[in-house]
């Protein structure tokens, strides 16, 4: 018992005095969690919903794509694999079907997004990546 | 006769009123004690992170002496100017991980990301809670005064066609010799430092860079409209937050990593503009400023007052200022 109170009193006294050095961050989604909440992003940009009404919904989602934002249609969408932690959520990557302007045919975008759940919903598209 | 009989039952000790003014003093004493602890511990840690930035200092020294030029501020494969520095710094167990024909985020580089570098973190910095598999930077490479991020497009459909290539001593696959540095090693910025991010999109920090987009009246031209934007930035408003992944891993040379801009004013939240236009710039845990290493290896503490153009003209290279200030 007392080598237990020790083992605590180690880390706590380090904390106290700022010798903490790096700890690792927990995991701020679930694979499960984040996918939904990706889904339901694709979801509100393919009908339409502004990235404003989003952001006001219940729950608030924060899905920050320029593409989107400058009211490119989203014509469909499809996962690419499973997706990986990377940083203190999730990424997935997405093939997107851009609807084309006028005349021009629908293109298909290959992006990545990055996903956190906790403690807002928060979907961002990555840069450079893929 | 006993006195204790004769005074009743009453036992000597302090009374309330006293034992309340000594809680008083008590708390008083500790009151002003802990600023001036405060202010001690902050003064040891600014010393020990200009030590740090000196180290850096001297190791881009001894690599030009090495190797006839300043480290890359990114390769290709996106791997950052510390990547290159290690030996250096006398990290070679660490720089003989990493695989330089492997991009930054290749599954062959996974060990050296999570490599901690004391050198690399700022002890002002107490956000020290970093994503699994990433290690910490709190110092970065100096990329000039200009918004371009990549190098100057050439066709004239790109968006950024037309913007001026980096003008400081560290960017996509520069070779900056010192002798390149025709402002003077000595007026020239080569490395500063950023506080860490928050890592987390849902979550608004201040040191996180704030994705602004193409969206109207936030998408800059010159620099001087990029400090008009950061001067108003809601950094509160969630939907500005991009790029939370601010100060790890050290490995990947990024805006947000490993490299900085002179293009707003030290202290200014960072900005990034896709496609291609950025606006990270230092900050700092330090009151009222960052620490600067120039190109000759001395150091600077710069205030966040300082003037735009001086600080401007300390992160160009080649751009014939004088520095004032």
């Amino acid at each position: 018992m007392n080598n237990l109170r020790r083992a605590w009193l180690v880390p706590t006294m380090m904390a106290l005095v700022g010798c903490g050095g790096q700890s690792t961050m927990d995991l701020a989604t679930t694979p499960e969690e984040s996918r939904a909440t990706l889904t339901r992003s694709l979801e509100a940009w393919k009908g339409g919903i502004s990235q404003k009404d989003l952001a006001t919904g219940s729950p608030a989602l924060f899905f920050q794509d320029d593409t989107y934002r400058r009211g490119t249609p989203l014509t469909s969408y499809a996962f690419e694999g499973e997706g990986k932690v990377v940083g203190s959520g999730m990424s997935y990557i997405v093939n997107l079907t851009l609807k084309g302007s006028g005349e021009k045919e629908n293109k298909v975008q290959r992006v990545a997004y990055r996903v956190v759940t906790r403690p807002s919903l928060a979907v961002t598209r990555e840069e450079g990546i893929p | 006769m006993d006195t204790r009989k004769a005074r009743g039952n009453t036992r000597s000790g302090f009374t309330l009123i006293e034992l309340l003014v000594v809680i008083a003093i008590i708390a008083v004493l500790v009151g002003l004690l802990v600023p001036a602890v405060q202010k001690v511990r902050e003064a040891a840690n600014r010393m020990s992170c200009s030590n740090n930035l000196k180290q850096m200092a001297l190791a881009l020294h001894n690599y030009h002496g090495s190797n006839g030029e300043l480290p890359v501020g990114r390769d290709a494969l996106g791997l950052s100017t510390h990547a290159y520095l290690l030996p250096q710094l006398e990290q070679d167990a660490i720089f003989k991980q990493i695989n330089f024909t492997l991009a930054w985020n290749a599954p062959g580089n996974a060990l050296p990301m999570a490599a901690v570098v004391k050198t690399f973190l700022c002890p002002s910095d107490n956000f020290n809670s970093i994503p699994a598999g990433w290690a910490g930077n709190n110092y970065r490479v100096n990329q000039g005064s200009g918004l371009l991020w990549g190098l100057p497009p050439t066709a004239n459909s790109d968006p950024n066609f037309g913007q001026p290539a980096p003008n400081g001593p560290f960017y996509l696959g520069s070779r900056t010799r010192l002798t390149d540095i025709l402002d003077g090693s000595s007026n020239t910025a080569a490395m500063s430092e950023h506080r860490k991010g928050d890592f987390n999109n849902g979550i608004a920090s201040p040191s996180d860079t704030f994705w602004l987009g193409q969206t109207v009246g936030m998408y800059p031209a010159t620099a001087d409209e990029a400090q008009r934007i950061a001067t108003t930035l809601d950094t509160k408003n969630l939907l500005y937050q991009g790029m939370s992944d601010v100060g790890a891993p050290w490995i990947r040379g990024y805006h947000s990593t490993t490299v900085y801009f002179h293009v707003t004013s030290p202290g200014m939240p960072s900005c990034m503009y896709p496609p291609g236009r950025i606006a990270t710039t230092a900050d700092s845990n330090h009151s009222n400023g960052v620490n600067v290493a120039m190109c000759d290896g001395s150091l600077r503490f710069v205030p966040q007052s300082i003037s735009l153009p001086a600080w401007r003209a300390m992160g160009s290279a080649t751009g014939g200022e004088v520095i004032s200030e």
